[in-house]
């Protein structure tokens, strides 16, 4: 069967069309709303500008497929291989790609809102600039595990996501919305969020360390026990951030941002706060060993029994802070 | 004495632009060299006299250009008058009729895309190479200084919800090739265009066009413009209409400081002038199809 017959039989209102060999043919623009291609064999075939909505091309097998800007809004993608394919501008708004092997896949600018990615192998593949808001990414042991691993995330819209436990390990997502985002457990290790928007993001206990968050807004965030050796924050915004526990050792913090921050216990040795805006910060027992603090701004910040004895105060400003020994200190 | 006829339509077609009190006074100002803000001494001149005197006066269209360009450059509302000057500009072409080479505008009112179904074909087997999807022409490093740099002129725009709000009601896609024609001075899609569309994310494209136009009407009226001239005009427009509705409330702050003199054009007022203006401009260009590109 070739591409007219396929479209005439659709035309004349077959819909069912299980296990067809469609491989390398030409649909471009075709509408082929609603069918039925489950185990069809469409490798090499162009469906770019196709009409596939409520599709049903579960388990097909679409490896290296050209895909853009085709309208796959509620489709059935479930197990399907989606390999390599070409997915620029796609719209999968709803789509339910659990279990989909999607690694290499290029789904610049895609539409993925709603869509249900449990499971979904997304390891290398392209989501620069995707809109993945509302999408299920959760992290289902026994059954789920969705891989992201060497994804290109960056200016990915993911605002809300749930990535509980997601491994993201050296993942590039700078630029990237990932305000309210759920990331408790997950595994940011030696990942790129420089200018990132984490703003009122669930960060506990997630591993942060060596991470890049260079100019990354964690406003309000919460990061209790959260693991940031060596992680790049010069000049994040941390406003408000809740991070009591949290493992700082030699984090560079230069010109960032931490009014209001609560860092009570956590570990800030060797790390730099150059020139950094601590007023209001609280940093009861924290641990200061070496700490870099020139120039910065602690007014009003809470140092009772923190431990700075070994910190680098040149130029500090500790106007009305509550000194380690419990005394304000006042000009 | 043939352009009499092209000259009062024309005149006709800005009396009852949205934005006439304005392009009067430019148009004026242009003809006596010297501003006048008095609507009722502009109006005891009859507008096909000023345009046929103008014509007269600079007979290339890149002459009226310089010389419609240097009032609205003195004026204080500068940006919005030279918006105006293109209007005017694109409507005075056609009085230009035999003119070799067209001159470049910048707002892309000679948008003819290209986007036949068989270019389309032919140009994807070749511009979308097999082996490695992946490794797209993009430089991270320069989108991420690229986006960062415009967003910061417009603090309040929220790149993320416009984004969402275009993947919500429209193609991605389409969006893409939309704005890609409208920000692109090339004007023709053809292989080099789909190339270069898989090199500019869709927010970067979304706020090099909110940045361009100053106001709502004038992207709306560019947008609409553009998508007419695509394959698949319908689609386009729907994508125009996304990108318009997503953008409206940051045109709202954007112009919050703007003078008060907002012209109230409708749309219905612009589909009118569209729809004389196309058939002024089919009748005398040719549809391009990709056969007669190459």
């Amino acid at each position: 069967m070739d591409a007219k017959e396929l479209i005439k039989r659709y035309e004349a209102g077959q819909t069912k069309f299980h296990g067809v060999n469609l491989s390398g043919m030409n649909f471009f623009g075709a509408d082929l709303i609603g069918i039925v291609l489950q185990k069809a064999d469409l490798h090499n075939t162009n469906l770019i500008f196709a009409y596939l909505s409520r599709a049903d091309l579960g388990q097909a097998n679409l490896t290296a497929s050209k895909l853009c800007g085709a309208n796959l809004n509620q489709a059935k993608l479930g197990g399907a291989n989606l390999h390599d394919a070409d997915l620029h501008g796609v719209m999968l708004q709803g789509a339910d790609l659990r279990g989909a092997d999607m690694t290499l896949a290029d789904l610049f600018d895609a539409n993925l809102i709603d869509a249900d990615l449990r499971g979904a192998d997304l390891s290398g593949a392209n989501l620069m600039g995707a809109c993945l808001r509302g999408a299920n990414l959760r992290e289902e042991k026994r059954i789920y595990c969705a891989n992201l691993r060497g994804a290109n995330l960056q200016m990915v819209d993911m605002q809300g996501a749930n990535l509980t436990g997601a491994d993201l390990s050296k993942v590039n997502l700078s630029g990237s919305n990932l305000r309210d985002v759920m990331l408790r457990d997950a595994d940011l290790s030696g990942a790129d969020l420089s200018g990132a928007d984490l703003t009122n993001a669930f960060l506990t206990d997630t591993n942060l360390n060596g991470a890049n968050l260079q100019g990354a807004k964690l406003i309000n965030s919460k990061l209790e026990r959260s693991k940031l050796l060596e992680a790049n924050l010069r000049g994040a915004d941390l406003s408000g951030a809740i991070m009591p526990d949290a493992k700082l050792n030699k984090a560079n913090l230069t010109g960032s941002i931490l009014v209001g921050v609560v860092l009570n216990r956590a570990d800030l040795s060797r790390a730099s706060l150059r020139e950094a805006d601590l007023t209001e910060a609280r940093l009861i027992d924290a641990y200061l060993a070496r700490t870099n603090m020139m120039n910065a701004n602690f007014t009003n910040a809470n140092l009772a029994r923190a431990e700075i004895s070994t910190a680098n105060v040149v130029g500090a400003n500790f106007q009305g802070a509550t000194m380690p020994d419990e005394s304000i200190y006042q000009r | 004495m043939e352009n009499l006829l092209l000259i009062s339509e024309i005149a006709q077609e800005l009396e009852q632009h949205g934005n006439a009190a304005r392009m009067k006074k430019l148009i004026f100002a242009t003809w006596r060299k010297c501003w006048e803000n008095d609507l009722s001494t502009i109006n005891k001149f009859p507008l096909t006299n000023i345009l046929q005197e103008l014509v007269n006066s600079y007979p290339t269209p890149e002459q009226l250009r310089i010389a419609i360009i240097n009032i609205a450059d003195t004026l204080n509302k500068k940006e919005e008058y030279r918006v105006i000057a293109e209007i005017i500009l694109g409507k005075l072409r056609n009085l230009y009729g035999n003119q070799s080479e067209e001159p470049m505008t910048q707002m892309v009112y000679q948008a003819v895309a290209i986007f036949s179904e068989d270019a389309a074909k032919e140009t994807i087997s070749e511009a979308m190479p097999n082996d490695n999807p992946v490794s797209t022409p993009v430089n991270s490093n320069t989108l991420g200084a690229n986006s960062g740099a415009n967003l910061e002129i417009d603090k309040d725009y929220d790149a993320f919800a416009v984004r969402l709000a275009v993947m919500k009601y429209s193609n991605p896609l389409r969006a893409k090739i939309l704005l890609f024609c409208l920000v692109d001075e090339q004007s023709s899609f053809n292989q080099s265009g789909w190339l270069k569309l898989r090199s500019r994310p869709l927010d970067e494209l979304l706020v090099e066009v909110f940045q361009k136009f100053a106001n709502l009407e004038q992207l709306e009226y560019q947008l609409h413009a553009t998508a007419r001239n695509l394959q698949e005009p319908d689609e386009h427009a729907q994508a125009a209409e996304a990108i318009v509705k997503a953008m409206k409330p940051f045109y709202k702050d954007k112009n919050k400081d703007k003078i008060r003199d907002q012209s109230t054009s409708s749309s219905a007022t612009y589909s009118e002038q569209d729809r004389i203006f196309s058939n002024t401009k089919e009748e005398s260009t040719n549809q391009f199809s990709v056969n007669n590109r190459n």
